[in-house]
């Protein structure tokens, strides 16, 4: 197996304990055939999050739902669009740290879909210009017909997202992608 | 003139030269978007040339990348077609808005951008 890692993957040492724990497995295809159960994800992590700062109206209209919904919906989108569709599993866990929020999201690609995602990470992680190569991406992308891909820099850019990413290649046939994301609350 | 979703709504009030949008849009794709990218350029082109389009997403609680890209696009075609000016309002009390619109004027310096 060969395995490439990438950014912040590490970030949290694995024996602090979260005071959350969520932990879901699905389909790829349960999202990409239903495109909703995206946002019902990203709103339910959300609000999971959400009420342990705010409750009841509040709360749906708090700063952290709104961001953690915009954060996990990025993600959840990402790992569907970039997954093998039969036979692969999306495994997710959240965890929550007083103020830091750790979300985990591993899937199963194809080699290639997993180079593609490879060749944006390294270039979204080695730049020293988030602006710059958000307007450079957009006035390219007017030329083309292909995915948004602005998705994980707007995070890192705009939410002071931390970022790490893990690539485990297991022979001939898929690429395991495991994303890890890492949100201070309030430290935007 | 508007589009309904089942999760959003965008209405161009003519009068006023305002696309306003209502609710979450977070549709799957770039292609999905074509019938949001459609409607904001046919209401652009009911603008008279020198006047102003306001794009109104203080009623937008959601926005994902896609929709980011399909509105940024559609800020760099006015920006190189000169025809008309654009102002976008947010507002600050939605994460998304306060983090993100700030996005436009870097592409576009003359947008009028208030996010109150």
């Amino acid at each position: 197996m060969v395995v490439c890692q990438y950014g912040d993957y590490d970030f949290v040492p694995a024996a602090l304990i979260p005071e959350a724990r969520l932990a879901l497995r699905l389909n790829p295809a349960e999202l990409t055939s239903h495109w909703r159960r995206c946002s019902l994800l990203s709103d339910f992590i959300g609000g999971y999050v959400a009420s342990a700062f705010a409750l009841g109206a509040k709360m749906v209209e708090s700063d952290v739902y709104n961001s953690v919904s915009t954060i996990f919906q990025e993600l959840i989108e990402n790992a569907a669009k970039f997954s093998r569709q039969r036979d692969a599993t999306i495994a997710i866990e959240l965890c929550h740290f007083d103020r830091l929020i750790a979300v985990e999201i591993k899937n199963d690609a194809t080699v290639s879909m997993a180079q593609e995602f490879e060749r944006y990470i390294q270039r979204i992680l080695a730049t020293s210009d988030l602006d710059e190569m958000y307007r450079d991406i957009l006035e390219k992308h007017r030329l083309t017909d292909s995915r948004s891909g602005i998705g994980l820099l707007l995070l890192i850019k705009d939410y002071g997202l931390r970022l790490g990413v893990r690539f485990a290649r297991t022979g001939d046939e898929g690429t395991t992608v495991t994303v890890r994301a890492f949100y201070f609350i309030g430290d935007e | 003139m508007n589009l309904v979703h089942e999760d959003f709504s965008v209405v161009f009030a003519q009068a006023s030269h305002t696309i306003s949008f209502k609710g979450a849009m977070r549709l799957s794709s770039m292609r999905a978007y074509d019938v949001v990218r459609d409607f904001l350029q046919q209401a652009v082109a009911i603008v008279p040339p020198g006047g102003r389009l306001v794009i109104d997403v203080t009623a937008l609680q959601f926005l994902n990348s896609s929709g980011i890209t399909t509105l940024s696009i559609f800020v760099l075609a006015m920006r190189d077609e000169k025809r008309c000016k654009l102002a976008i309002r947010g507002s600050r009390s939605v994460a998304w808005q306060y983090k993100s619109l700030g996005n436009f004027k870097r592409l576009w310096n003359e947008v009028d951008l208030q996010v109150v």
